[in-house]
């Protein structure tokens, strides 16, 4: 065993990002896998026991089995204690579901890092974002931001982490930083939209989500968000060909049915509401706006007893459901990043 | 020269355009008019606790009956201050010429202490107006004299509950001619059972370690008082009003669902909305908390938002009331529209007033017609609670900007420059009062830590006005709770008498209304608590005195 302990992993920070998935955790998870087998490709040094263990690993990784990972891992970092083994054993245990143990993996990782990593800048600052560790994971990300201050997976991860910290002005100012070096990741136009929408400037925010369809046109919660912000800017028509096109990349899609009814809704329409709302009920019978306007097309219409019904519902999901209620960003709400 | 023409005509048209709308003016002028006043609410570059956040109110009354309104002022205190280190509230006797002079220790109102609103009510119905302060600690309820003094009489009445009352409203809930009165408690506070900021996670904004709450901490209960006639109040429980703890701020009556009587709507922080319906009887009480089948509990995401100030205006003139809400930063002020049948809407984007109020945290607000165009606009006070976010490292600063909206009058509002409530300063409550009888509404602005801004309306219109100063018989006296419809020019726009409403504010309760440019006559219909209704004719440019027909006609079915 005699895999070097000294070697940092330095991969391409854009790679990741070509991947469509919003959700920066699975973002991330992608943006890891590539570091993982990068570094792993770097190990020459490695034992054959050590490379079975990184490869055996992986494979589960890409299988999505990342318990088997941990699994693994955990025998690496025995065998080789070194950054990288914790590295890896900290984005397994982040797949995972185990974000504490991450962080731990992936602080002893930093620890024994001879240089700055900006894959590990990434992962943990996610895992710190995870374990309600924001403002730690603001540092972590920021000082990885000024080590590779073109590295567009950190500047995304630290504008959502300001955007999950209502921090709006910061999320816009790095977002914007991100889409200016790199112009065709659909990820950071998708953030800042949201960043914009949570400051109330719907115009960009729109315009952010617009360019966020068009470099990915399969993300439908940016399509959601776009029909979101155009209808707040009373721009109905354009919002429901926004929502429709999200169901037609997914149908059945509740936030998308929202939308639709709610539109239907605005415009004197609560029995075409029903429809939509009920819909989107299909699909997700505890989606809590698609009840509480369900309720209210259900009242205009006359249909007390049903509304009745269908409030004591949302009153439910509403008793059982986070609510911080302050200062949230409405386009967060539908979409929902985990 | 085809293309030259043509820019012409549209340059003329927007100049035409321009021009039929006056520019909604104010100009502060509080100094000038001799309110010296100096506020103090905890501490001024950091807060420890929830305690200091809330702010003070104010409130407009003729104490004196004199027929000009009087201005009194809520003071509060900081943490560890004893009376002697801290500020009296203040009472200001309007000398005419719009000018005020204080007079609080001859009137005996000073006293010490952590204030919060100020309400105003004739409760023994003999011409003379009483006034309540809601306080962290006893409430106060200071009975007048009828010789321009009063004395303190809560104890006495029932009405010096312990708790932190924050927002009030007095009105005739029951019909009976007593005004009945709803105070709501903020938070069941302690300082010494409270974490500290960065304490708890619950303790921290943006990562910054600030006070704590109010989430994490715990809601109080409403109170609901009947109005005896022999001057005291009794406490009614077991009711809807109380039966559920909510973060209370604000609280505003009005005939939400046309029915003839009062309703309570109450806007409360991170929790949902209340609106209580009021079926009241001949067999006592009966409310309702019907405000999540209303529409009027939350957003239109399902989601309770953070609510401070709260008014009641029918703003698209379709005779019925509105609802606006203010709340936190990031976050927008709420309209609700009501569209009949008891049903409201959050239409806040539609209306145009959501997205310009998302980098404010607003307070006091109010529904009042600026431009005397017939159609209700709409201002909102703003100011952080948090110090800390002071110096750019948030897209709100602590001290924050007015926000002016015209009433478009095709159901939306556009902002519009709002003059000198362009100046930031840490607003809470507003209190709206036409002070110099000139036929405009002016706003007084309490300021957290600093002087009140008196925001006289110096908007220059052409446009009629007709107001109403309304004496109940059956009713209360102030005719609090009476509902008018003038029809002219056009429109009908229908107001109620009101006082309380806003933030931690009392308003002049004569009903005002614009005339725009209509020649009249202008009819109105006026419908007392009572029941009774009776019509009478608007005398533009003046306050007509209206007193309650003592045999006036009573309809048999309900609504207007």
């Amino acid at each position: 065993m005699t895999l070097s302990s000294r070697r940092s992993f330095r991969g391409d920070p854009e790679g990741p990002l070509r991947d469509s998935d919003p959700r920066p955790a699975v973002r991330v998870m992608h943006s890891l896998g590539a570091a993982f087998a990068l570094w792993a490709a770097l190990g020459t040094a490695a034992t054959q026991d050590a490379e079975t263990l990184l490869r055996t690993g992986q494979r589960w990784l890409d299988a999505g089995n990342a318990r088997a990972a941990v699994q693994s891992f955990r025998r690496l970092v025995d065998a080789v204690p070194d950054s990288r083994s914790h590295y890896y054993l900290g984005v397994a245990l982040l797949q995972d579901g185990q974000p504490e143990e991450a962080v731990t993996a992936l602080r002893r990782a930093d620890t024994l890092a001879e240089a700055p990593n900006p894959a590990l800048a990434v992962s943990l600052g996610t895992a710190l974002l995870r374990i309600g560790a924001a403002a730690e994971a603001v540092m972590v990300l920021e000082e990885g931001a000024k080590h590779f201050p073109r590295a567009a997976p950190i500047l995304i991860q630290l504008g959502y982490t300001h955007y999950t910290r209502l921090d709006g002005v910061s999320a816009r100012a790095v977002l914007r930083r991100a889409r200016a070096i790199a112009p065709s990741n659909p990820q950071a136009p998708f953030y800042l939209g949201l960043a914009e929408a949570a400051l109330g400037a719907l115009e960009p925010a729109a315009e952010a989500f617009g360019q966020a369809v068009i470099l990915d046109p399969r993300n439908v919660e940016a399509r959601v968000a776009l029909g979101r912000a155009l209808s707040q800017l009373g721009r109905p028509q354009e919002a429901r060909e926004a929502y429709r096109a999200a169901l037609a990349e997914a149908p059945g899609l509740p936030a998308a049915l929202v939308g639709l009814g709610r539109l239907e809704l605005e415009e004197g329409r609560p029995e075409r509401a029903v429809g939509s709302f009920e819909a989107a009920l299909a699909a997700d019978p505890g989606h809590r706006q698609a009840l509480y306007n369900l309720a209210a097309a259900l009242s205009l219409l006359g249909r007390t007893e049903e509304a009745a019904a269908v409030r004591r519902r949302f009153a439910e999901a509403a008793a059982s459901g986070d609510d911080p209620g302050r200062s949230l960003s409405r386009t967060r709400s539908k979409v929902r990043p985990r | 020269m085809k293309a030259v023409t043509a820019m012409a005509g549209a340059l003329l048209a927007l100049v035409a355009a321009a021009s039929a709308q006056p520019e909604i003016r104010f100009t502060e002028v509080a100094e000038a008019s001799g309110i010296r006043f100096i506020n103090m609410y905890g501490g001024v570059r950091s807060k420890d606790f929830i305690l200091e956040t809330t702010g003070t109110g104010a409130a407009f009354f003729d104490y004196d009956g004199d027929a000009d309104l009087d201005l009194f002022l809520v003071n509060g205190s900081r943490l560890g201050y004893d009376a002697s280190q801290s500020l009296s509230n203040a009472l200001f006797r309007n000398e005419g010429g719009g000018r005020f002079r204080e007079v609080t220790g001859r009137a005996g109102l000073e006293s010490y202490g952590w204030g919060q609103g100020a309400f105003i009510v004739d409760h023994e119905n003999d011409g003379d107006l009483d006034l309540l302060v809601t306080r962290y600690g006893k409430n106060l309820f200071y009975r007048n004299r009828g010789d321009g003094t009063f004395e303190e009489v809560g104890a006495e009445v029932g009405l010096d509950d312990p708790q932190w009352g924050t927002g009030a409203a007095f009105g005739d809930l029951d019909r009976d001619g007593v005004s009945d009165l709803v105070v709501v408690n903020y938070v069941d506070f302690r300082v010494e059972d409270t974490p500290g900021p960065g304490d708890e996670p619950f303790c921290f904004f943006r990562g910054l370690p600030v006070m704590c709450g109010p989430n994490g901490l715990a809601p109080a209960p409403a109170l609901l008082y009947r109005g005896l006639p022999d001057g005291r109040f009794l406490r009614v429980g077991g009711l809807a009003i109380g039966a559920e703890r909510y973060f209370g701020l604000g609280v505003v009556f009005g005939d939400l669902d046309d029915d003839g009587d009062l309703d309570v709507y109450v806007a409360n922080d991170q929790t949902p909305n209340n609106l209580y319906r009021n079926d009241t009887g001949s067999d006592g009480f009966d409310f309702s908390d019907v405000g999540l089948s209303a529409g009027v509990a939350y957003n239109e995401d399902g989601r309770a938002q953070a609510g401070m100030g709260v008014d009641l205006g029918d703003y698209d003139n379709d005779g019925l009331l509105d609802i606006v809400v203010t709340n936190f930063s990031q976050d927008y002020n709420t309209i609700y529209r009501a569209v009949g049948g008891g049903w409201f809407l959050d239409e806040s984007f539609a209306a145009g007033v959501a997205e310009p109020s998302y980098p404010y945290l607003g307070w006091g607000t109010g529904f009042r017609d600026l431009d005397r165009d017939g159609w209700l606009d709409l201002v909102v006070l703003n100011g952080h609670v948090y110090p800390e976010v002071e110096g750019g490292i948030t897209e709100s600063d602590y001290a924050q900007r007015g926000l002016v909206f015209r009433n478009r009058t095709d159901g939306g509002f556009d902002e519009v420059p709002p003059t000198a409530l362009e100046v930031p300063r840490v607003y809470r409550g507003a209190a709206f009062a036409d002070y110099d009888d000139d036929g405009d509404t002016d706003l007084l602005a309490t300021v957290m830590n600093g002087s009140p801004a008196l925001f006289r309306n110096d908007t220059d219109t052409a446009a009629g006005w007709a107001g109403f100063r309304l004496v109940g018989r059956r009713s209360p006296r102030d005719g609090v709770g009476t509902r008018l419809a003038l029809t002219g020019g056009g429109l009908t726009q229908v107001r109620e008498a009101r006082a309380a409403g806003s933030y931690l504010a009392s308003s002049d309760s004569r009903v005002l209304f614009g005339l725009g440019s209509g020649a009249g006559p202008f009819g109105v219909r006026v419908r007392w608590l009572s029941g009774c209704e009776a019509e009478v004719e608007a005398v533009p440019g003046r306050y007509l005195l209206v007193v309650e027909p003592p045999d006036c006609r009573i309809p048999g079915g309900k609504g207007f």
